[in-house]
């Protein structure tokens, strides 16, 4: 629409005011008697005082459609900033899914390729093959193919928990019992890197309220790691301390520790952080997000304290088992 | 005389001037392409109602409306209270109550003009 007839629009809702004005030009622009002058003139006051009472009225409602505009413009900003909030969540996850597949088809294909290799091998010459050599490479093959097994089984672990169908059942947990079998099976991962397990003369007896599986599976999963990023000859820890109603098992490690960085993305899935484990051993990056998963289906708390270049301190805390006194209701 | 109904759309409210009920409703949002051709019809056919009439009740329901339709709105409450010398006039100005600046619009036609402007609340949207 062009300028001059939408000016003409905007003279048309002030029609009314305008033909007040044209009269009082052509009543008072020619000689009159003082009288007529007189009523012309109040006609005009009049005229002229309702205008700037629209005036005003005008001016506040603009003022108030500018106000109402600039919040509705802050309410758009606010979505569009969690819309881009969602839109960055959503990048990460195809990430972790990208690189989940890149791990997944690694991590797979090695056992399997090596299992593949000794399967040519037995092939084409199990006659020439001496018996000993024979059983190393299929002992080395089922070895493989355990490896793999476990991935999936662990792949599978972390998949039911972020999709929730982990069922836990709590109950009364014997912690010191628990952390004594659990220190005793990761033994052998540390002798093999000649790492020390400094662990207290005699455990304090400690119930907790917990589900016994979820706590041993949260308990190999520290512990595994401890070994794995500590360097062979240094030293692992574990000790039990109870704290008002809670139990806090700790585990601590003189590995490299933890960056900054790396403490923010620590119980993220298939995050593989800056340090590396230091016998060769295999990582998926998921067994910490495992372990806050499913301390979270459990409800104690877990965290790791960490400062760079000094090891890290996993801790587990537990609440306290009362058992119900007799006879309350 | 004809009762008046205009369906609304997107940037004009609607309009009911209904003589038998001797009601007027105007609702949702004003801010038409011309708003002298969508209005001065209304205040038209407002004022020959008020002629021939001893009562009115007016709703208004406004979600928005722009600056040139405030104009409109002056216009109509000033012939509201011109008649009202004659005429029972009722008004009810509603407002959604997170829509403070509808409140406020409200508010100023009340001390505009000497009519019985009732202010009522309408429960607020639920934020997504």
């Amino acid at each position: 629409m062009n300028v001059g007839k939408k000016r003409l629009e905007y003279e048309r809702i002030f029609s009314g005011e305008f033909s007040v004005l044209e009269h009082a030009r052509m009543t008072m622009g020619t000689p009159q008697d003082p009288e007529v002058l007189q009523i012309e003139y109040q006609a005009l006051a009049g005229a002229f005082e309702k205008l700037l009472r629209q005036a005003v009225r005008l001016t506040s409602t603009g003022d108030k459609i500018e106000q109402k505009l600039l919040q509705t413009q802050q309410n758009l900003n606010d979505k569009v900033a969690q819309v881009q909030a969602l839109n960055r969540d959503l990048q990460r996850v195809n990430a972790e899914k990208t690189e989940f597949l890149e791990i997944l088809s690694h991590d797979l294909r090695s056992p399997l390729t090596a299992v593949l290799t000794v399967l040519g091998l037995l092939h084409r010459e199990r006659a020439e093959l001496p018996a000993d050599k024979v059983d190393e490479l299929l002992e080395n093959s089922t070895q493989s193919i355990e490896n793999a097994t476990d991935l999936i089984e662990t792949i599978l672990e972390a998949s039911r928990i972020e999709s929730g169908h982990v069922e836990v059942e709590l109950g009364p947990c014997k912690l010191d019992s628990l952390v004594q079998v659990h220190v005793k099976m990761a033994l052998p991962a540390a002798a093999k890197k000649n790492i020390q397990v400094e662990v207290p003369d005699a455990y304090p007896a400690e119930t907790v309220m917990a589900d016994p599986q979820a706590v041993a599976r949260i308990l190999d999963n520290l512990l595994s790691n401890a070994v794995k990023y500590t360097p062979p000859g240094k030293r692992v820890w574990v000790n039990l301390v109870r704290e008002g109603n809670e139990v806090r098992c700790e585990v601590g490690d003189t590995g490299p520790g933890l960056t900054e960085d790396d403490m923010a993305l620590l119980f993220q899935k298939y995050r593989r952080l800056s340090s590396r484990p230091t016998g060769r051993e295999t990582s998926t990056g998921l067994g910490l997000a495992i372990a806050k998963g499913l301390a979270e289906s459990i409800n104690p708390r877990l965290w790791c304290e960490s400062v760079y270049g000094q090891g890290c301190r996993f801790n587990l805390a537990l609440p306290v088992y009362n058992e119900a006194p007799h006879g309350s209701q | 005389m004809q009762a008046i109904h205009i369906d609304g759309t997107d940037n004009t409210p609607t309009v009911d001037l209904d003589p038998a009920a001797g009601r007027l409703e105007i609702r949702g949002e004003s801010y038409p392409e011309n708003v002298a051709a969508f209005f001065e019809p209304l205040l038209e056919s407002l004022m020959e109602y008020l002629e021939k009439h001893d009562k009115l009740d007016v709703v208004f329901q406004m979600v928005y409306f722009n600056t040139s339709s405030a104009k409109f709105f002056y216009d109509l409450f000033l012939t509201l209270e011109q008649a009202s010398k004659k005429t029972a006039i009722d008004v009810v100005w509603y407002y959604r109550a997170d829509d403070e600046i509808m409140l406020e619009h409200g508010e100023d036609f009340q001390l505009d003009f000497k009519l019985p402007i009732r202010l009522e609340t309408l429960p607020a949207i639920p934020q997504a």
